[in-house]
């Protein structure tokens, strides 16, 4: 359980910071495409493993993901990235369906990979989450006055010493780096509900970044725990309760506050 | 000189965006630029800022942007409002201070921002973004300051207070924009600029029939004011 309890902890901290720069990005999209195109990268994994050559998930999945999140970057503009990220997203899943087909007999593994499950993760994934984690909290801190500025204003940053595409290859990067490091345990289908959902919601309530960062850990926490207690009770998966109670949360404060106004 | 270019080009692909421009501004000029939409007004600050590589020779303040980032720390830029991302609950105090920018109380004061600065700057109304903006700028005690559509969405106490501290302030400026008048009797010059150069002079020099045709490929009334400066008369599609 404490395995658990420290992964929880790990992913709402990633989904805080990733979440809301992906918001703030206005590309909460790109948690869905990298998600996916870490999935090309695990199948091809699967694939090599499936000749006998081993090679371990998450390797390959961050590599892909990171290299379709910089390429939807590249090729769109800041206010302008849905393309870049169809384009990208089309791609790695093509990728993704081209290696499974070639793999026979691993469906249990992609399962595992697609939805994920908070119960089943191992050792050397909580390794991984706690290695990006704490990359990401390094890397993010460290830039945190830069990447506000840069998100506020893209135009003018560059005035500021701030080289716009390198920023916006660091986000996206961040991006892709914990939406790979939670895929074992939330999924590749569920990740962007964890990540949006409570981002979304604190993007309604926060005065300040800070603010919604830790309103997004917060409520990531609380869904997170909620499914995992609630899993323990019923056959049911938890990451998949954990993102339905995020996404069910969203959706009532969305209409409560539709209701007061 | 603060700014010399020589045959300046840039194009977006095949689409040209400025062709061939070459003028001078003097250290402690206020310049107005004046263009119809697409007249490549604001790829020209950009261009000075060198976030694109225009073709030609270029000096700003002394330094090609395309390859000194130095020049950057001299320079201030207010970009178009409609370009910053409100999405982030960001307040007035931190808008001003970020990235390290000391506040400054004198230029908070003057722009009359000291009660406003726990607010977000999301729900400011368009003129106090814009003093925010033009306040952000100055703190950086700039050599050279580019203002892109100041007076957009802007009302006109807000316009005479925008035109008041940049007269006053000890810089070179550059202000694109679509309609000159709010600013025309503080200006040094006007650059008349639609993709090519039409004119760049006073009021008086580049206010004419031929040059106005040339710009908007339209007839614009011209008036002289009182003062003796020459105005163009706009309907509300060129405001």
């Amino acid at each position: 359980m404490d395995k658990i309890l420290l992964s929880t902890f790990l992913i709402s901290l990633l989904v805080a910071i990733s979440g809301n720069l992906a918001v703030f990005r206005k590309a909460s999209f790109l948690i869905t495409s990298v998600a996916h195109s870490a999935l090309a990268g695990v199948a091809l994994s699967l694939l090599l493993s499936s000749f006998g050559i081993q090679q371990d998930y998450f390797l390959l999945a961050t590599i892909f993901a990171i290299a379709f999140a910089i390429l939807a970057s590249l090729t769109s503009k800041f206010s302008d990235i849905d393309t870049g990220i169809a384009i990208s997203f089309a791609l790695s899943m093509s990728l993704a369906v081209i290696f499974l087909s070639q793999i026979r007999g691993m469906s249990a593994k992609i399962w595992s990979f697609l939805f994920g499950d908070l119960f089943l993760i191992t050792e050397q994934d909580l390794l991984y989450l706690t290695f990006s984690s704490i990359s990401i909290v390094l890397i993010f801190g460290l830039l945190y006055e830069k990447l506000l500025l840069f998100l506020f204003d893209p135009e003018g940053a560059r005035v500021s010493g701030i080289n716009p595409k390198l920023f916006d290859a660091i986000i996206v990067t961040i991006i892709a780096i914990s939406v790979v490091a939670v895929i074992r345990s939330v999924g590749a289908i569920l990740a962007y509900s964890i990540f949006i959902a409570p981002s979304a919601i604190a993007k309604e309530f926060a005065r300040s970044v800070k603010q919604s960062l830790i309103i997004t850990f917060v409520i990531a926490m609380i869904s997170l725990m909620t499914g995992i207690f609630t899993s323990l009770i019923l056959p049911i998966s938890a990451s998949a309760l954990s993102a339905f109670i995020a996404s069910t949360l969203y959706l009532v404060i969305f209409y409560i506050k539709i209701y007061k106004k | 000189m603060a700014i010399k270019a020589k045959n300046l080009s840039y194009s977006y692909g095949k689409k040209k965006a400025l062709e061939n421009l070459t003028f001078e501004i003097n250290e402690g000029e206020l310049i107005a630029v004046l263009g119809p939409n697409g007249a490549g007004k604001t790829t020209l600050l950009k261009c000075l800022i060198g976030s694109l590589k225009p073709k030609g020779e270029l000096s700003v303040l002394g330094m090609d942007p395309r390859k000194d980032p130095r020049v950057l720390e001299k320079i201030s830029y207010v970009p178009q409002r409609s370009s910053l991302n409100l999405d982030l609950p960001l307040s007035v105090e931190k808008v001003l201070s970020m990235n390290n920018v000391e506040l400054n109380l004198e230029i908070l004061k003057e722009l009359e921002l000291e009660d406003k600065m726990k607010m977000l700057f999301r729900e400011l109304s368009g003129g106090s973004q814009q003093r925010v903006l033009i306040a952000r700028a100055l703190m950086r005690e700039p050599e050279l300051l580019l203002l892109d559509e100041p007076f957009n969405g802007v009302d006109l106490p807000t316009q005479e207070k925008i035109v008041e501290i940049l007269e006053k302030i000890n810089a070179t400026v550059i202000v694109v924009l679509h309609n000159v008048n709010p600013i025309l009797h503080a200006v040094d010059r006007i650059m008349l600029l639609n993709k090519e150069l039409i004119a760049f002079g006073s009021s008086g020099d580049v206010f004419k029939r031929e040059n106005m045709l040339k710009l908007y490929k339209t007839e614009i009334p011209l008036i002289t004011c009182e003062e003796g400066f020459v105005h163009p008369l706009y309907s509300d599609h060129h405001g």
